[in-house]
């Protein structure tokens, strides 16, 4: 059974275990700034945009491994998709798959498409589109006796899972076929599957009251009742250009063992997604002038940064695309969605709570606002809140600590001693990530020079009472130290 | 009581978010704006705005008094006096999603008092005359829609005048910074599209050439 959605957040974002859904920071419409003028010689411009206002998320653990097969689990997150894109709204999608770095671009290429388009399938209902891809496998992908077997399952024809028919199997089929009229064969005929594949989408693809929901083709940016030949734009895949996390040049060498392939696999899978990108419908543009190649990389590598491929290799330091902005190598898909929620890594968090006079703060209830979420809690005896599974952008509100003063005037409010926006994009390799820890650390009067001799005071003081912490702020001194005047 | 006391105290007017000269020459029944900006008053405020269009809120503007002319006329006859008020413009090049003029092509301008018909020439170029307290309009022009305010573009030596102009020339840069919560990386992607376009190297860095070199793209 698919897991509930967490409640919206302030920023109209929502997430599953397999996904987010969240409004794009551009929502409203954009607006352009010109100056009038009283002579004939100065003009300005105005471009028009393609900029998503809502964007949902599918993640790989969402599909089978290295597969195109869209799991039962999904639900919870195609519930997401049917809130932020009603049925009945007029606003534009596209769905854009996304492979890891693992085996080349081209396979990758194929695979992401894939994915796509097994998603746009099942959203307009379309079993031919599932066909093809069950009729035509590529590499790994290929869809088997184990997926027909999770479809029955799904409606309701009970069968062990397995990757070869057996007796079981062709039982269930064979009780589906009978159940919906079709000759009684146990095959998996065209014809079986065809009405199987549609059971499969109207059991899984429901909206958040659990009632099935399908768009028209028309409801994608290609606005053509038909679709369009290529898919393009209204799915497509692109390959692993777009990596929303890199590895360190250190790691991927050390995951580049085969004996490592699963850790590889694991420390990937934020890369492995699928997103569906929601725009406004008053988005005009000739289809042919669609960047996206349906088939092969060549058209991709068009529209590459002239460093394209430099963004998505390993460096120093790993690298998270809403951290770093520099993981994209296709710069049509970066100007699309840099910024948006949806291109988050999924990870834990642990951050330490102190008061103003850095004690910890053990068990002290938080709440941490976020682009794709709101969480609340307490933190733990060692006074750390530590939150999983968290798509985490470059900084998010925090507050903490019970303010028991401000509570009395307002019973029902919920209100917390302390507030502060935190960075969490803190590995950067820039001068200004000191800023952002000083920040954090609530040190914010005077120069850097100042405020760096004020931490290294509060250390000396005995004011930091765990290791970690203490570990922490020695790493700011010594950045600080670094990347400033050498005498602070 | 002495001369000085006497003498008219000059009003002072803050310019707003998305005021410009000629709406704030309006305002105060001026016929050209030039003759707010040209009071000796205004000396330093207009060596530091080098287009007389782009004001930045919060500047300061002392309104002078408006000067009498005297017109002699008969007294046993009717006199039609005209003054002659100027003309505002709105002229842009307007492109499509791709950076192609949206050429010949016809539609309409409404702004918060007139709604007028306009064409763009074979450059893409649209030239109408708008009223002169316009501050915001909509323009259709094929089925493309801009929300445009008209007067809120800042000089490019400002953060905002650089964010603006990157979106006006389709490089999404991120929503004005109202806090400490900016959208910096999305500022970054803005310069940096622009530089890529430009063909200079694309560190996401604004640099005086890079500012002169988009104002000459954008014009303006």
């Amino acid at each position: 059974m698919a897991d509930e959605a967490a409640p919206e957040s302030p920023t109209g974002a929502s997430t599953t275990s397999g996904g987010i859904s969240a409004v794009n920071t551009v929502a409203d419409a954009i607006v352009y700034r010109v100056s009038p003028t009283t002579d004939a010689a100065d003009n300005g411009t105005v471009r028009t945009f393609l900029r998503p206002i809502g964007c949902v998320r599918i993640d790989d653990s969402r599909f089978d491994f290295d597969s195109s097969f869209i799991l039962p689990e999904t639900t919870a997150e195609l519930a997401l998709l049917s809130t932020r894109r009603p049925v009945v709204a007029a606003a534009l999608l596209a769905i854009f798959g996304h492979a890891d770095p693992v085996n080349n671009d081209e396979y990758n290429k194929e695979l992401s498409t894939r994915r796509a388009k097994a998603l746009y399938g099942l959203l307009v209902r379309d079993v031919e589109l599932w066909d093809e891809l069950f009729r035509n496998p590529h590499g790994g992908d290929a869809w088997n006796n184990t997926h027909t077997c999770v479809m029955l399952n799904e409606i309701g024809f009970p069968t062990p899972v397995i990757k070869s028919a057996n007796t079981e199997s062709r039982t269930a089929v064979r009780n589906f076929q009978k159940g919906n009229s079709l000759p009684v064969t146990g095959d998996m005929d065209q014809q079986t599957r065809k009405l199987l594949f549609a059971s499969y989408m109207d059991a899984i693809c429901l909206d958040s009251a659990g009632v099935a929901f399908q768009y028209k083709k028309q409801d994608f940016l290609s606005r053509s009742a038909a679709g369009t030949s290529t898919g393009v734009p209204d799915f497509q895949g692109c390959s692993e250009f777009n990596p929303v996390f890199v590895l360190s040049e250190s790691l991927d060498r050390d995951l580049s063992d085969p004996k490592r392939k699963a850790q590889r696999n694991a420390i990937n899978s934020s890369n492995r997604r699928v997103v569906v990108y929601v725009f406004p419908n008053d988005v005009r543009f000739p289809l042919d002038k669609w960047p996206c190649p349906a088939k092969g990389t060549a058209g991709c590598r068009k529209q590459f940064w002239k460093d394209g491929d430099e963004r998505r290799k390993p460096k120093q330091l790993a690298r998270q695309y809403l951290f770093a902005n520099n993981t994209f190598a296709c710069k049509f898909y970066d100007r699309l969605t840099r910024g948006s929620p949806c291109e988050a890594v999924r990870q834990t968090l642990t951050i330490t709570l102190q008061d103003e006079f850095g004690k910890l703060m053990p068990g002290a209830p938080f709440r941490l606002t976020l682009d794709a979420e709101v969480r609340e809690g307490r933190s733990n005896s060692n006074a750390q809140v530590v939150e999983d599974n968290i798509y985490l952008g470059p900084r998010g509100l925090l507050e903490w600590g019970d303010s028991p003063e401000l509570a009395s005037i307002d019973a029902d409010a919920k209100v917390f001693r302390f507030r502060r926006t935190i960075f969490f994009d803190l590995d950067q390799d820039d001068a200004s990530v000191v800023d952002r820890q000083l920040h954090n650390l609530a040190i914010v009067e005077g120069d850097r020079a100042e405020r760096l001799a004020l931490l290294r005071q509060q250390q000396e003081l005995g004011n930091v009472t765990d290791d970690q912490t203490a570990e922490a702020l020695a790493q700011v001194l010594m950045q600080g130290a670094e990347r400033s005047d050498p005498t602070v | 009581m002495n001369d000085a006391a006497d003498a008219p105290v000059p009003i002072k007017r803050l310019v707003g978010n998305g005021e410009h000269i000629s709406l704030i020459a309006e305002e105060f029944g001026f016929a050209r704006f030039e003759s707010i900006l040209e009071a000796q008053e205004n000396a330093s405020l207009r060596s530091a705005r080098t287009n007389p269009h782009q004001l930045v809120p919060d500047d300061l503007l002392v309104i002078p008094d408006r000067e009498s002319h005297a017109v002699d006329v008969p007294i046993d006859a009717t006199s039609r006096i005209v003054i002659q008020r100027q003309r505002l413009f709105l002229r842009i090049k307007v492109l499509d999603l791709f950076g192609e003029p949206v050429a010949s092509a016809g539609g309409r301008l409404e702004t918060e008092t007139v709604t007028i018909r306009v064409a763009t020439d074979s450059e893409g170029l649209l030239h109408v005359q708008i009223p002169r307290n316009t501050k915001q309009a909509e323009l259709r022009i094929n089925d493309l829609v801009f929300t445009i305010l008209v007067g809120s573009l800042q000089p490019e030596s400002f953060t905002e005048g650089i964010r603006a102009r990157l979106i006006n020339l389709g490089c999404w840069a991120g929503q004005p910074q109202i806090d400490d919560v900016g959208t910096e990386g999305e500022f970054a992607l803005g310069i940096e599209l622009m530089q890529d376009e430009l063909g200079l190297p694309v560190d996401g860095l604004v640099s005086s050439s890079f500012a002169n070199q988009l104002l000459s793209k954008h014009g303006q």
